[in-house]
């Protein structure tokens, strides 16, 4: 036994050595937690990576320490590749940097307009990056300026900033896209990409993240930014492309056009279909939503069902103005697809997707896109009429 | 010594872990983009077909292994040329594996770990575990090879919010042809790999069952990857699952939320031990068989440092890695995988006949 016993020891003692796990290991303080990249094309061609890097011990409220000062710090290379500008952070902030918390990936403008597929490779091929990280772009600054805004409702800007993104199942004007969706629909066949943009309220003043808001979003031809379409916009591209959870429509009283009166959409739900008849495609577009009445300033009806048909209708034109203003800007301004309906040939309608498919935006401009809206309203809160002063 | 035996439900374990083991990882039909799931079922078909053959092969030569039945086929000498190169072909099978392994380990979890090592480590468990005999292998496949389906379960419904059916369309836009190549890839890899079974027939305790087990256990396995394969069409979309070096990696890193490498390790480390150790068993087993030496196991370790060598040699980078997987293996598994395996049943056929003729 004991013979047994001996080398059994030994190499459980050896083991306790060598297997402690310590040989490479990372200490939270020796990395850089990065919470934010912010990505910028230089004048000169060059590449800028910004990063938003978490500083632990400010990050802990009632930590002695705590109140001494922001809980964070950024930090800004170039390179000719975003791998140059990695190093070179490393470089100049001299920690290794830990990229599995990042919130947002920020593309600045001049990069968007010049092309996103190329610098996003990165984020793909390096295993240590999220896939489900939000993206959003910049509008009228670069990157790097808006990550030197400050939040006063967080610690750390780059959560404020996600928050405003996730936002977007209350409000549906915001368009939510993962890492990994945007990586796809630059890659769809007949489809072009929209992402969601910041931009200041106010040219000069862009110290606090207050003064930013999500209110546009850019409009990308084969990876390139073409122009911006306003958050009413988003509202019916996100309805067409069934991706509305929750968001409000506002509307006259039918019976009264100076009263106002909201609806708000509890569910969307839309159906974008092509035809093909007489060698000419047909896009079709259904929105089927359901609704509740959320705010009434008009005192002198009940809601009766008759009144409740005739909101409906009202609410359904409302959107359908929307869609077809957003179809008809899709095809006369930026004369490309934002809708996918390039995909859905693509994907039922193979054989002419081949004859059309090197300047499928240029048959998108003439197609056209029927769109139909249907609302239904359910419900009307806890009160029929508004109270009236007497 | 004390004759080694499987029953019937372990000889199906090992054969449903062997080929769901590394398949699960490279996804077997990514190159047929949107059609995969069309060239999955295609060489899943043949690879039924191919299975059935080994099993015919030997029920015609019951209780021989794949080096005696050559033998008693192709004659002493020219038997024993193909026992050697079925020899060389399994440990070879075994080196790539390991490098498979190896590579995704390095890519995903182990960045900075020398491959040697990493290999060397799956190797060395993989000695243990036959130097305690195969039937203990088959044993620990018993309680582990059930995991496997649960984890990747647990991937798919994570990502199942992502499912676009209109992902297969459009069908055949390409063609048949290239649907036709890639289930030929998927016949050779995984299903035509299994001819490293004919070397473990001859433990299964009842051998009436073996028709059963053996189909059974690929219906369930080419279930499973069938799953696998048309995840990855309609969640991560085909172009993506084409670009990825390893789409069950990037399936887990689309899970919301938590962090799920664990289960594609569980998959990783089940699957392809059991596979490796198949293969440097067969191996063993027919070196041991050839050069008339009575105990496979005082070869193992040399059998196995020659296959974790072989791995590294393999290819200077992850490119030729990838490039031979998908081009040249097909080819190259060709003669033992199908060619062989056919001329032999006809041999067996004929000499079936001509005996029962003899005696009558």
């Amino acid at each position: 036994m004991n013979k047994i016993k001996l080398p059994i020891l030994a190499v459980a003692f050896i083991a306790i050595l060598f297997l402690t796990g310590c040989w490479d290991n990372n200490d939270v303080s020796d990395v850089a937690i990065v919470t934010a990249i912010g990505i910028d094309k230089l004048e000169d061609g060059r590449l800028a990576m910004t990063w938003q890097i978490l500083k632990p011990e400010a990050a802990q409220p009632g930590m002695e320490g705590g109140q001494a000062g922001k809980a964070y710090t950024n930090y800004t290379a170039a390179g000719l590749t975003l791998n140059e500008a990695h190093k070179e952070l490393i470089r100049i902030s001299g920690r290794k940097p830990f990229y599995g918390h990042i919130q947002v990936i920020l593309l600045g403008e001049k990069l968007a307009k010049e092309g996103i597929a190329e610098f996003i490779d990165i984020f793909e091929r390096q295993y240590e990056f999220n896939q489900t990280v939000k993206v959003l772009l910049t509008k009228d600054m670069t990157a790097q300026e808006l990550l030197e805004a400050e939040s006063d409702l967080e610690n750390l800007p780059a959560i404020h900033l996600m928050n405003l993104v996730e936002a977007n199942i209350f409000t549906g004007k915001v368009i939510d896209l993962p890492f990994f969706k945007l990586v796809m629909e630059l890659e769809r066949e007949g489809r072009s990409t929209v992402i969601s943009a910041l931009s200041s309220k106010s040219k000069n003043d862009k110290s606090t993240i207050k003064e930013m808001q999500i209110e546009y979003a850019g409009i990308f031809r084969k990876g390139k930014l073409i122009g911006y379409i306003n958050t009413v916009q988003v509202q019916s591209l996100l309805f067409i492309a069934n991706q509305i959870r929750q968001t409000l429509i506002t509307t006259e009283h039918p019976l009264s056009p100076d009263k106002q009166i909201s609806v708000e959409i509890v569910r969307g739900q839309a159906k974008r279909e092509v035809s093909l008849s007489e060698g000419r495609i047909k896009g079709i577009v259904y929105v089927d939503a359901l609704a509740r009445i959320a705010e009434v300033h008009e005192t002198q009806y009940s809601l009766k069902p008759d009144i409740a048909k005739i909101i409906e209708s009202e609410t359904a034109g409302r959107i359908k103005q929307n869609l077809v203003t957003l179809i008809d800007m899709a095809q006369d301004n930026y004369g490309t697809d934002i809708f996918g309906f390039g995909e859905l040939v693509y994907k039922n309608e193979y054989g002419f997707w081949k004859s059309v498919k090197d300047d499928w935006d240029e048959y998108f401009v003439h197609m056209p896109i029927d769109v139909f809206v249907d609302v239904k309203i359910k419900r009307a809160g806890l009160i029929d009429k508004p109270s009236k002063a007497r | 010594m004390q004759k080694v035996r499987l029953s019937g439900i372990q000889l199906g374990m090992l054969f449903v872990g062997f080929l769901y083991g590394s398949s699960s990882l490279l996804n077997p039909a990514f190159s047929a983009l949107q059609d995969g799931w069309l060239a999955f079922l295609i060489g899943w078909m043949l690879g039924i077909i191919i299975i059935a053959v080994y099993i015919s092969i030997y029920l015609l030569n019951p209780s021989q292994t794949l080096i005696g039945i050559l033998k008693s086929n192709f004659g002493r000498f020219l038997g024993t040329v193909i026992g050697i190169l079925y020899a060389w072909y399994f440990l070879h099978l075994a080196a790539i594996v390991l490098r498979d392994f190896g590579e995704f380990s390095l890519l995903v979890i182990l960045p900075n770990t020398p491959l040697p090592f990493i290999i060397g480590c799956f190797a060395a468990l993989c000695v243990y575990s036959l130097k305690k005999g195969i039937e203990v292998t088959a044993r620990t496949g018993e309680l582990l090879i059930p995991l496997i389906p649960l984890a990747s379960l647990i991937v798919t419904l994570g990502i199942a919010r992502l499912i676009d059916f209109s992902n297969i369309k459009p069908v055949l836009a390409n063609g048949i042809k290239p649907v036709l190549t890639t289930g030929f890839g998927v016949l050779s890899f995984p299903f035509g790999e299994t001819v490293c079974f004919l070397m473990v027939f001859p433990l299964l305790r009842k051998r009436s069952t073996l028709r059963k087990t053996v189909f059974i256990s690929t219906v369930i396995a080419g279930l499973l990857l069938l799953i696998i394969v048309v995840r990855d069409i309609l969640a991560l979309n085909p172009q993506l699952t084409q670009r990825a070096a390893f789409p069950a990696e990037l399936a887990s890193k689309l899970f919301p939320v938590i962090n799920i490498y664990p289960l594609i390790l569980l998959n990783l480390l089940i699957g392809g031990t059991i596979k490796v150790i198949v293969c440097l068993y067969a191996s063993a087993a027919a070196i041991t068989e050839l050069s008339g030496l009575s105990d496979y196991k005082a070869l193992l370790s040399s059998i196995t440092g020659f296959s974790v060598t072989l791995s590294i040699w393999l290819y200077d980078n992850v490119m030729q890695m990838f490039e031979f997987a998908v081009s040249t293996y097909p080819y190259y598994a060709l003669p033992f995988q199908i060619i062989i395996p056919v001329l032999l049943l006809i041999i067996s056929i004929i000499r079936r006949t001509s005996e029962r003729r003899k005696t009558s």
